[in-house]
């Protein structure tokens, strides 16, 4: 008597009829009962109708043997595996989950010295790479091999609320798919097929290095669509099945979402951003425009990341910020010389003053005060502080010491409210103990230098101690240029670097970049990503071998995004120049990062 | 025909073109040590031209400045060409000079001398005059300090005009203001007590005060005096009185002076005014360091406390 089963998602009537026996959905298909679900595939709550096997008989000799093959078993399936050199296929492991490749796309083994393998065999080199994966299917009836689809889906909200994945619309989804459809070959069980080593990849250059074994797992931001996660993205696997008799055939799929919140190796996770653009005057015009320097962070960020299985969040929506001259320091070394003494302490014998004026307010003249010898930088700081009156108001914060001072040579900042201040008239006759107004200039921003990088430079100390929204976030300043030619410079913590001289909270977990890192082109992609790599690792640059594909490397920074462009974050260990040694940047990230990342 | 051999790098020269050509700006200030120096003056005299850019020229003079490299100064004496055209021109010879004026021996500092009345008389805008100051630093001119300072004022008028509409004018018409009422004043200070150190007889005595300066103690106008007073130390070692270190010599006994000084200073390391007690372990490294710059031995011990403390401590009497 004919029997019914309700259909989940991703149920096949060839899977119901090869459960019930029969070798395919013939019978199924041929039983009135279920002639509405033939042009289509299964979906959740569809009453499917079994109907009876029909018994046959078969006439053998019984003075001899006779082989009888159930020509159903295994059950037709698919799953991701990564595949293993010695176990039976049976006994690999089913990926849950997929991650995006930290390796150079076309390359294979530990150190990417090898080509990225072809074959469908197990290889060491693309074994090594512990995201590559291959799709796997079993029917013990399709020939000697068959294809498979492969393609990237977007998350979706659910009529019920929840989430699910669907396919890419139109023209966005045939770049985010495998295409051709990727073969796959009977394995030595004879019942097991296997595709070749596959990757995901995030980005337009590594698909098109290894086009039939790579699946693009992208932004939509140029698509309209910058709130699109890859790592909220899923990776659907898609068998018709060879025996099925219909039109179209059965179909089976498998889906592994990208990244996982409990992957070992790289748990999901948000990098915390906050982004300020600089005008190039006060109530002038930004270096560049919100939208744009937001879509450097939607595009390029994300997907640098994607192979970390990080995403960027913004925690405060993008601002742009005037550049102001309220900060005078006390004891600053001179930028031009960076390896003479800051931070020292007074001599006693010279004042030290100056004038404070903003439009609509009375010019305050605070001091001139002599210090006494041997005060330090914090103690002339706040003696000046204390003599700032209302309408002004007047915060002191002490500076970590350069490398070349030692650790009690502190330099000291007087932070003067309202903030549209001018600072002029300056009394600095000290001959130890100087005072500098900082002056931040966009068009051709004042660099760190390698003494004072845990500081910053006085230009870039004004803007943070204005405008560093906390220190649970990496704060972001685009300016149009910096002195000293760099695409941008980050402020790390220092706590691995130099724990006596650590970068003190305003300043540290920073970053600064140029005007055409974060404009409405593609131009330098990674600059973002490497500046805020620094704060994140508490590293500086990679060395060694390969290094120039790495994304921290200290090589120039190439313009464009390139297979082999500095982009990579290395699986396994990578030697970085300080602190010296070889480090996981996946592990370091999370640890020393931890202040500024999210779960996901 | 098989392909021609490349000549073998010179020992350093790779670590030279990195720090020079493309350095890394967190280590652009540890100049690479421990070089042979006519391997270093071989690489300036290839790679240093006359066309030369400015970063790379800012790097070459740390490394001319660290080595005492006096080789080069027939190389940089054909450098300037009396063509500048514009403030990057102006600022890259007004670099080259200055080079030449730190090593190079009287005959060649009157030349960068007369060389920086032209630079002085061609330069118009902020930047020049900041590495204009530091040219006359080095020269101890006084009477180009005034013909500077008489520039920087009417740039100082002309700013004056823009300002109002102007941001960068406002920037540049504020940072010289600053530049002119106090770092050339600073700069003349510093003049004043170099001539007194150099005109201390007693050798001994005047190591003390280079050492003081080194070590940031009794001195103010670091910035004038630091790196002078660094270079000092160093002349100490050629010749007994300031008019006999002239030339670079290698004088083992004189540099055992040093050396021996340096030890003298580091045993009466106490926290004073100019010393916060925070400080004396920084200082000790510094003191040992310099020790066995000038080739005196330091024990394991300290030797071991100099690697437990020193950090990323840069200093710059250090092998």
């Amino acid at each position: 008597m004919p029997t019914t089963r309700t259909a989940a998602d991703g149920d096949t009537l060839c899977n119901f009829a090869i459960d019930a026996g029969f070798f395919n959905c013939q019978a199924l298909r041929a039983d009135p009962a279920n002639s509405g679900l033939l042009n289509r595939a299964l979906k959740s709550g569809d009453v499917v109708t079994i109907p009876d096997l029909r018994p046959r008989t078969e006439n053998c000799d019984t003075d001899k043997v006779t082989k009888f093959v159930r020509k159903n078993t295994p059950p037709v399936s698919i799953r991701f595996v990564h595949g293993s050199p010695n176990k039976h296929y049976l006994n690999d492991t089913t990926l849950a989950f997929l991650d995006v490749s930290n390796h150079i796309t076309d390359r294979g083994g530990p150190e990417d010295d090898d080509k990225f393998p072809d074959q469908f065999e197990f290889r060491q080199p693309g074994h090594d790479d512990p995201d590559t994966f291959k799709v796997e299917v079993v029917d013990s009836a399709a020939g000697d091999s068959l294809n498979v689809k492969v393609d990237a889906l977007k998350r979706v909200l659910l009529p019920d609320g929840s989430f699910g994945h669907d396919v890419f619309p139109g023209g966005m989804a045939a770049f985010r798919t495998i295409d051709p459809p990727p073969p796959c070959q009977k394995v030595r069980s004879g019942v097991a097929y296997r595709s070749k080593y596959l990757r995901l990849v995030s980005d337009g250059a590594d698909r098109d290095a290894k086009k039939a074994q790579v699946l693009l797992v992208t932004d939509a931001t140029d698509q309209g669509d910058p709130g699109l996660e890859i790592l909220d993205q899923a990776v659907r696997a898609v068998y018709e099945v060879t025996r099925c008799p219909g039109n179209p055939k059965c179909a089976i799929s498998t889906t592994a979402p990208v990244g996982s919140d409990t992957d070992p190796r790289k748990p999901r996770q948000r990098i915390r951003l906050a982004l300020h653009v600089v005008r190039l005057a006060p109530g002038g015009a930004p270096v560049v425009t919100i939208a744009n320097a937001d879509r450097r962070v939607t595009r390029w960020f994300r997907r640098v990341y994607a192979q970390a299985s990080m995403a960027p969040i913004i925690v405060k929506a993008t601002e742009e910020v005037d550049p102001v001259s309220n900060l005078i320091a006390v004891s600053e070394f001179d930028p031009a010389r960076p390896g003479i003494p800051g931070g020292v302490s007074a001599r006693g014998d010279g004042q030290l003053g100056f004038r404070l004026s903003a439009t609509g307010l009375a010019p305050l003249v605070v001091g001139p005060l002599t210090p006494t010898r041997g005060d330090s930088a914090a103690k002339t700081a706040n003696a000046l502080a204390a003599l700032v009156t209302a309408p002004y108001s007047a915060v002191v914060t002490v500076n970590p010491a350069r490398f070349p001072d030692p650790p009690a040579s502190r330099s000291a900042d007087i932070l003067i409210k309202p903030s549209n201040v001018t600072i002029d008239q300056l009394i600095s006759g000290d001959s130890r103990q100087t005072l500098t107004v900082g002056r931040p200039n966009p068009a051709n921003f004042q660099s760190w230098d390698g003494n004072n990088f845990l500081v910053g430079s006085i230009q870039q100390r004004t803007i943070l101690k204005n405008y560093d929204s906390g220190s649970d976030r990496i704060d972001v300043f685009v300016v149009q240029t910096v002195t000293s030619g760099n695409l941008g410079e980050a402020m790390m913590s220092g706590h691995k670097i130099d724990p006596q001289r650590r970068a003190i909270d305003p300043v540290k977990f920073s970053a600064f970049v140029i005007q055409s890192t974060m404009d409405g082109s593609d131009t330098n992609p990674t600059t973002l990503p490497h500046e805020c790599g620094h704060v994140l690792l508490e590293l500086i640059h990679a060395n060694g071998h390969r290094n120039a594909t790495q994304l921290m490397t200290g090589q120039p920074i190439p313009d464009v995004a390139t297979l082999n462009g500095t982009k990579r974050i290395k699986d396994g260990l990578q030697s970085f120049d300080f602190p010296v040694g070889s480090f996981r940047q996946l592990k370091r990230m999370r640890v020393e990062g931890a202040p500024v990342l999210d779960p996901f | 025909m098989g392909t021609p051999q490349q000549p073998p790098l010179s020992p350093g020269w790779d670590r030279l073109e990195e720090f020079i050509f493309h350095p890394d700006q967190y280590h652009k200030e540890s100049v690479p040590r421990g070089l042979p120096r006519d391997s270093v003056a071989k690489f300036i005299e290839a790679r240093v031209v006359a066309a030369t850019s400015r970063d790379p020229l800012l790097q070459t003079e740390k490394v001319v400045d660290y080595y005492d490299l006096q080789e080069v100064c027939p190389h940089f004496r054909l450098l300037p060409e009396e063509n500048e055209k514009n403030p990057e021109d102006i600022m890259r010879s007004t670099i080259i000079v200055r080079t030449f004026a730190l090593v190079c021996s009287p005959p060649d500092v009157t030349f960068a001398a007369n060389y920086a009345k032209r630079l002085v008389s061609l330069s118009s805008t902020l930047p020049e005059f900041q590495e204009l100051i530091w040219l006359d630093d080095i020269l101890a001119d006084n009477s180009a300090l005034s013909q500077l300072k008489a520039r920087m004022a009417l740039r100082l008028r002309d700013l004056d005009n823009k300002r109002q509409s102007d941001y960068q004018a406002q920037l540049e018409y504020a940072n010289l203001e600053d530049t002119l009422n106090i770092k050339l004043n600073r700069c003349q200070r510093a003049a004043e007590q170099k001539a007194k150190i150099l005109a201390i007889p007693d050798r001994s005595a005047r190591i003390k005060e280079e050492i003081n300066i080194y070590l940031t103690i009794d001195y103010g106008y670091f910035e004038f005096l630091y790196d002078w007073a660094v270079r000092r130390l160093r002349r100490e070692t050629w010749g007994p009185q300031p008019a006999q270190q002239i030339q670079r010599a290698e004088n083992l006994a004189l540099r055992q002076d040093v050396a021996k000084d340096f030890r003298a200073a580091l045993s009466s390391l106490v926290p004073s005014a100019d010393v916060p007690k925070e400080n004396l372990v920084s200082l000790r490294v510094r003191c040992l360091r310099a020790v066995e710059y000038f080739g005196g031995q330091i024990s394991k011990s300290e030797e071991q406390f100099v690697q437990k403390n020193a950090g990323k401590q840069l200093d710059q009497l250090s092998k």
